[in-house]
This record gives C-alpha cells, sequence and structure tokens, in this order.
C-alpha cells in the first residue's frame, strides 16, 4: 500500500471512531434543552478537563503556534504566558455562575448577564458578537483539516473534501448529541492531541539536532539569536515592541476565561469542586505548548524559508523520515485539535443563537422540543456557512479573528461586576460593552490613531470600565431579589 | 417595599474576602497571581528574558514562562486545598 494511503486510511478510522463515540455519547442524557446545552449539568472533572482543554487548543495549536516560533521565536512564549494567568479567574467566577445557573435554568453566559442586567438587549448584543466571532473561527478550523488533509494526501483528497469529511463527522455528533458528544469526544481527542505533541516535540529536535539545547545552541549561534530573547519577532521580522507584547498578554488574559463557549462550560459542572478542580489541573493541559513549540523551532534551521510559516508542521511531516503509520497517527492528532475547538464552538454558537439571539425576540414561551429542533437547525445553518467561507469565499477571515481576542475581553467587565459590584446597572452594562467593543473596533481598524502603541483591547477596556461606572452610577439600581442570587448571604446588607 | 437604592452598596463586595478563615489564603492567593501576571510583562520579563543560562535545555527566556506557569498551578493546588473541607458538602 502507498504510504499517502496508509496515512489515508488511519485518519478514516480516526473518524470513524470519532463519529461512533459522540454518537453513542447522547445516550446517557435527557432529551431536554439542558441535556443537549449543558449535558444535565453532570459533567465531571476528566471530561470538563478536555472540555475545556481541547476547546481552546484548535487547529492553531497544531498549524499557527508551531508557525509563530519558527518565524518569530520568543513571540510565541506570549501564547503560554496568557494561559498562565488568563483561567484564574474561573476558579471565582464559575462556582458563582454554576450556581446562579442551577437555581434560575441559565445555560448560557449571555442569557446569565441578561438576567443579572434585566436586559434582553444585552443578551442580543451578546448573541450577535458571539455568533461574528464564532464562524470565522470554524472556518479556520475547518480550513486547516482541509489543508492537513490535502497536504499529506499529496493533493489526492483536495481540501473542500477533506473539510467536508472531518466536519461532516463533526456536524453529525454535535446534532445528535450535543454537548455529551462535545464532552467525550474532546476527552478522546485531547489525550490524542496531548500524546502526539509531546512525542513530536521531543522528537523533532532529538533527529534533527540531537536534542533541545544543541537545537537551541545551535540557533543562538546561527546569526538568529535575537528570535530567542523576549519578546521575540513581530509579524514582519522585526523586533516586537515591550508595548506590543505586555498589552497583549494583558488583553489576552482577561478575554481568555470569557470566551462564550467557554465560560458556558461552568453550567456543565456537576458540582462547584468540579469546577474548582478543573481550573486548577488546568496548567497541565497548558504545558502541552512547550513540546508544541519546540516543534516549531526545529524546523528553524532544518528547513529555512517555508512559507507561510503555519506550514511548518505539514512541511516537517513530508520531509523527515518517519513510518507512515506514525505520521497518520500525527495527522489524526492534528484532525483531533481542530475537531475537538470545532465542536465546542459549532455547539456553542448554535446553543447561544437560539437562547440569547432568537429567543429573546419572540413573543411568548417556547416548548423544550422546539428549542431543541432550533438549535439543530442552527447546527447545521452555522456549519453550511462556515463551510461556504472555508471553501468558495476569498474574504480575509483571519484578520477579524484577530481582533476578537479584544472584543471577547470586553465581556470581562460586565462578568466581574454582575457577581462583585451590586450597584452595576444594565443601562451601564449596555453601554460599558458598546463603547468597549466600538473603542476596540475602531484602533483594530485604524491603528494609526492609538495614542500608544498598545493593544486596541486595552483602549476598549478602559473606555468599557469608565463608562460601565459612570453610567451605573447615575441609574437607579435593580431589586435587590434580582441581585439576591448574585450575592452570597454573608454579603448581603442586613435589612 | 424598600427603596432599592438605599441598600444597594456602592462599592466592590467581595465576599470570599470577607470571611476571616478564607481571607489569608485568597489574598496570598491573589498576590502571586498579581506577581506572576507581572513577570511575564515590560518591566520584569525585559529582565529575565535572554538566551542564557540554559534551563532544561530551553532558553532562559522560555524556561522562566514555563516556570512561571507551574508556580501558578502549584499555588492553584495549595489554594484548593484550603478549600476543599468546605466544598465537600456540595458534592
Amino acid at each position: 500500500m502507498p504510504e499517502w494511503a496508509v496515512i489515508l486510511l488511519i485518519c478514516g478510522l480516526y473518524l470513524v471512531v470519532v463519529l461512533g463515540l459522540g454518537v453513542w455519547s447522547g445516550r446517557s442524557v435527557s432529551a431536554s434543552v439542558a441535556g443537549f446545552v449543558a449535558g444535565d449539568r453532570t459533567l465531571g472533572v476528566v471530561v470538563l478537563y478536555f472540555v475545556l482543554g481541547a476547546s481552546v487548543f484548535s487547529s492553531f495549536a497544531f498549524l499557527g503556534a508551531p508557525g509563530w516560533a519558527y518565524s518569530r521565536g520568543a513571540a510565541a512564549f506570549y501564547i503560554i504566558a496568557y494561559g498562565t494567568v488568563g483561567m484564574v479567574p474561573l476558579y471565582f467566577l464559575g462556582p458563582r455562575a454554576r450556581q446562579v445557573g442551577e437555581a434560575l435554568g441559565i445555560m448560557t453566559q449571555a442569557e446569565l448577564l441578561s438576567h443579572r442586567y434585566d436586559s434582553r438587549m444585552l443578551s442580543v448584543v451578546l448573541a450577535v458578537l458571539s455568533v461574528v466571532v464564532f464562524v470565522p473561527y470554524l472556518t479556520l478550523q475547518m480550513k486547516g483539516a482541509g489543508l492537513l488533509l490535502e497536504t499529506v494526501s499529496e493533493g489526492r483528497v483536495p481540501q473542500w473534501l477533506g473539510a467536508l469529511g472531518a466536519y461532516g463527522v463533526v456536524l453529525v455528533y454535535v446534532f445528535a448529541s450535543g454537548m455529551m458528544a462535545v464532552g467525550w469526544t474532546n476527552t478522546v481527542q485531547g489525550l490524542f492531541m496531548m500524546a502526539v505533541a509531546w512525542f513530536l516535540g521531543l522528537y523533532l529536535p532529538e533527529a534533527l539536532h540531537g536534542g533541545i539545547r544543541p537545537m537551541f545552541e545551535a540557533i543562538a549561534a546561527s546569526g538568529t539569536d535575537a528570535m530567542l530573547e523576549a519578546p521575540g519577532l513581530a509579524a514582519d521580522g522585526s523586533a516586537w515592541s515591550w508595548a506590543g507584547y505586555s498589552s497583549a498578554v494583558i488583553v489576552s488574559a482577561v478575554g481568555f476565561s470569557m470566551w462564550p463557549h467557554l465560560f458556558m462550560r461552568a453550567f456543565t459542572a456537576r458540582s462547584d469542586r468540579t469546577l474548582k478542580l478543573t481550573v486548577v489541573l488546568y496548567p497541565t493541559f497548558q504545558l502541552f505548548l512547550v513540546p508544541i513549540l519546540l516543534i516549531g523551532f526545529a524546523g528553524v534551521l532544518a528547513f529555512p524559508n517555508v512559507a507561510p510559516a503555519d506550514t511548518i508542521v505539514p512541511h516537517l511531516l513530508t520531509q523527515i523520515e518517519l513510518s507512515p503509520v506514525l505520521v497518520g497517527l500525527v495527522c489524526a492528532g492534528a484532525l483531533a485539535a481542530s475537531m475537538s475547538s470545532g465542536d465546542a464552538i459549532l455547539h456553542a454558537a448554535a446553543s447561544i443563537g437560539l437562547r440569547d439571539g432568537i429567543k429573546p425576540l419572540l413573543s411568548g414561551t417556547m416548548s423544550d422540543t422546539r428549542q431543541r429542533q432550533w438549535i439543530r437547525g442552527l447546527v447545521v445553518v452555522i456549519s453550511a456557512t462556515a463551510y461556504y467561507f472555508a471553501v468558495f469565499s476569498d474574504v480575509g477571515i483571519v484578520a477579524l479573528l484577530l481582533g476578537a481576542y479584544g472584543g471577547v475581553a470586553q465581556i470581562f467587565p460586565l462578568v466581574f461586576a454582575a457577581f462583585y459590584w451590586p450597584r452595576a446597572t444594565g443601562a451601564g452594562a449596555l453601554a460599558g460593552l458598546l463603547v468597549g467593543v466600538g473603542v476596540n473596533t475602531l484602533f483594530l481598524v485604524a491603528p494609526h490613531l492609538r495614542p500608544l502603541p498598545l493593544h486596541e483591547g486595552i483602549y476598549g477596556l478602559v473606555a468599557n470600565v469608565a463608562v460601565l461606572g459612570a453610567v451605573s452610577l447615575l441609574t437607579p439600581p435593580h431589586g435587590a431579589d434580582r441581585l439576591a442570587a448574585y450575592t452570597p448571604p454573608m454579603a448581603r446588607p442586613l435589612d | 417595599m424598600p427603596n432599592a437604592s438605599d441598600n444597594c452598596p456602592r462599592g466592590l463586595v467581595l465576599p470570599g474576602l470577607q470571611e476571616d478563615d478564607r481571607r489569608a489564603p485568597r489574598l496570598a492567593f491573589l498576590g502571586v497571581t498579581v506577581v506572576s501576571g507581572l513577570a511575564l510583562i515590560w518591566p520584569v520579563y525585559p529582565l529575565a528574558g535572554h538566551i542564557r543560562p540554559y534551563v532544561l535545555g530551553l532558553p532562559f527566556s522560555f524556561a522562566w514562562v514555563v516556570g512561571w506557569l507551574v508556580i501558578m498551578f502549584v499555588s492553584l493546588v495549595l489554594l484548593y486545598r484550603t478549600e476543599e473541607v468546605d466544598d465537600t458538602t456540595a458534592d
């Protein structure tokens, strides 16, 4: 059998296993909206750990991150830096959100905020913001999967077919089993991608340079030593500025736990303890970025001038002598990275689209069955839209996604104030969010207007907090009965 | 019904820091979080962002970031252990 056939066979087997597991996993939960969106609030530590971990590490982990290390050196450490403190807010905010969610039947971040701030408008704004970010995010995952299969099959599987195969599987299991499919497939995919990353990250420096330290010493001695000095290189190859690096770390750390598809997993946890323990263990998942970056560094001297830098991993795989079985397993691991984020985003986008976007706009109540039908319909529509952009459209989606972190970070002040500032009001929250996103977008599209060379999200956050504070103090506070759920008994003011 | 604005506190309400038995570990943990956040940006990281010495084969700029990730992991474990007892009832 030719090598490409062995590789494709292994990827195909992997897809069949994931499909089976995904569809099978839905049998254990109720046929309700809570079952589909929040897994009946029954997830334990192991599954939740992999859902949070694997949802974060997308095809960016196997394509983009090694590409950063390869072309921008120490700049790639930024990805580890923001994750170091980025998940911490969830340790404190997560259990509070989970308790409110259980008491009031809340399943998404926007539902929580629109209840706390008594504003349907807020929920719709957040739903639009989420979907605007999620569709390009999903599109990139599809493109990544398609590109990978096209490269390793030497063009026999075109990108459109590879993306269709991988995301056909995702569509079927998310449609069939909702949250439980995301949970169980992410567990398998997470284990798989971690194993592959550690294997490649340790094997490649050894095979190409005789070890990790010799590899870095060779890079340092080759005249490209500037790339190993923090904060590394900017996209154009010049030194990255400390202001740019530091503000990017801050904005990303603030936004990290606020991604709607991550935050809403707080509502799937079985207990506060489960959720806290998941956050505690999260850095062990984050460590998997170390071998990922080593893969990129391994290519610096061995294969210079690979362009675009994102293709360094497929390039390495086709250039080094590895058994086709191993290459097949590595490709399946990279597919796992793409699909484990893609499924979480697809599930979140459909759930948020209905619960926060469509439902608040319709009058009257909606039956459980009807909601499930709507969410499943949205799963199909969102998949098709992302697939269209992935295959048929040339719109620059990467730029849109780069701007997303600054936008997502704008949700943080609202969530923080929801639990820790009783005086925050709906008008303040809505105004803060809109101004924050507006300022962020302005400086994103017109970077020359920035007073200092800081990440656009910083300006958004400053404006956001100022407006949230000022408008809240100028508007009457919400009633004590609405706030009661957000303030634990000890902290409530005495009557 | 009392006027809501009368009993709505104007400032931040941080319940985790109001309970005496939780305050010390939580403050210590938040301290470590702030320090590790600052250690990874300007002006602290420039002092550590060099190639030498190598640590476990990694340039110092790389090992520094990984080291703070490990420190955050250890402090999360320690914080969790101080709170574990209270939460067993929630399971």
